[in-house]
């Protein structure tokens, strides 16, 4: 493999789907808003440095990126990110979503491997890549 | 006046099972882009306009010729429809995973269109098919997006 290419988005007519019992217009924009701003969140936070772990052995360095708003048609209006811009609009919209009337759920899931998965996790991440070649 | 509906595969793939599921459908199927409409209906106007494209003569399909399209299979466990106490899927309790392998189309241009050569929709019915084109967020499974 010479590379690899990774193509996501996030679409907007999918999110326009999404319903909110008797929520108003308003309170469901701001929560539809609220789920883009956590998706993109997610993959600034996963993709957005220089490089991407993709499992043991194989680190991905990114020679390039193009984030942006794609508009009817397919123009591209290019957009600058931060992990730590994300973060913040998702948390602005999501405490505006929960005044205009929709809590998100603030649960929180703790997910523990079975033994055997956590052993192969520390075995991939401690000696794994030596076993390269 | 001709009525098109151009499609626009956002990711470059099509992905649709043909009448044998393990084939991959090409050409898409006018069906397919009747569905999406119908899935973004929201009021009696868009149904109206719907129930006015239904009634139109069979439209054409404009798509690269078998030959420029690249057939391919995924396989990925999702959740079924059974039940069990011991559960498997994480997002649904109770519920069981399973492989599913399914076959898509990846055509050399991005792009096909439907085509009613001979359709002339009033103004009001134009709008409303062309709002509902535009918040469709898949033709075919929810892994083909159009934009």
């Amino acid at each position: 493999v010479r590379e690899i290419r990774r193509v996501a988005s996030i679409s907007f007519a999918g999110l326009e789907r999404l319903r909110f019992g008797d929520a108003t217009d308003e309170a469901a924009v701001l929560a539809r808003a609220a789920l883009a701003a956590l998706a993109l969140a997610g993959d600034r936070l996963t993709f957005g440095g220089p490089s991407v772990w993709l499992r043991s052995g194989c680190d991905l360095a990114k020679t390039g990126e193009a984030l942006g708003l794609e508009r009817p048609g397919g123009e591209m209006d290019e957009l600058t990110v931060t992990p730590e811009d994300a973060l913040a609009a998702f948390h602005e919209l999501r405490d505006r979503s929960a005044a205009a009337g929709i809590v998100m759920a603030g649960d929180i899931i703790v997910l523990e491997p079975i033994p055997s998965l956590a052993e192969a996790i520390a075995f991939a991440v401690t000696s794994g890549s030596q076993d390269a070649g | 006046v001709p009525l098109t509906i151009m499609v626009r595969l956002r990711h470059g793939r099509y992905d649709a099972g043909a009448e044998l599921p393990g084939d991959a459908e090409w050409p898409p199927h006018p069906a397919r882009v009747f569905c999406a409409l119908a899935a973004s209906a929201s009021g009696q106007a868009d149904w109206a306009a719907l129930r006015w494209l239904e009634s139109q003569s069979a439209p054409q399909v404009h798509a690269d010729p078998a030959a420029r399209v690249r057939a391919g299979r995924a396989s990925a466990y999702v959740v079924e429809n059974s039940t069990s106490a011991r559960g498997g899927n994480q997002s649904w309790p109770g519920r069981t995973n399973g492989m599913r392998s399914r076959a898509f189309a990846v055509p050399v241009t991005d792009s096909f269109a439907v085509v009613w050569p001979q359709a002339d929709p009033a103004p009001g019915v134009l709008a409303r098919l062309a709002g509902l084109a535009g918040t469709v967020p898949y033709v075919g499974r929810s892994r083909a997006w159009p934009r």
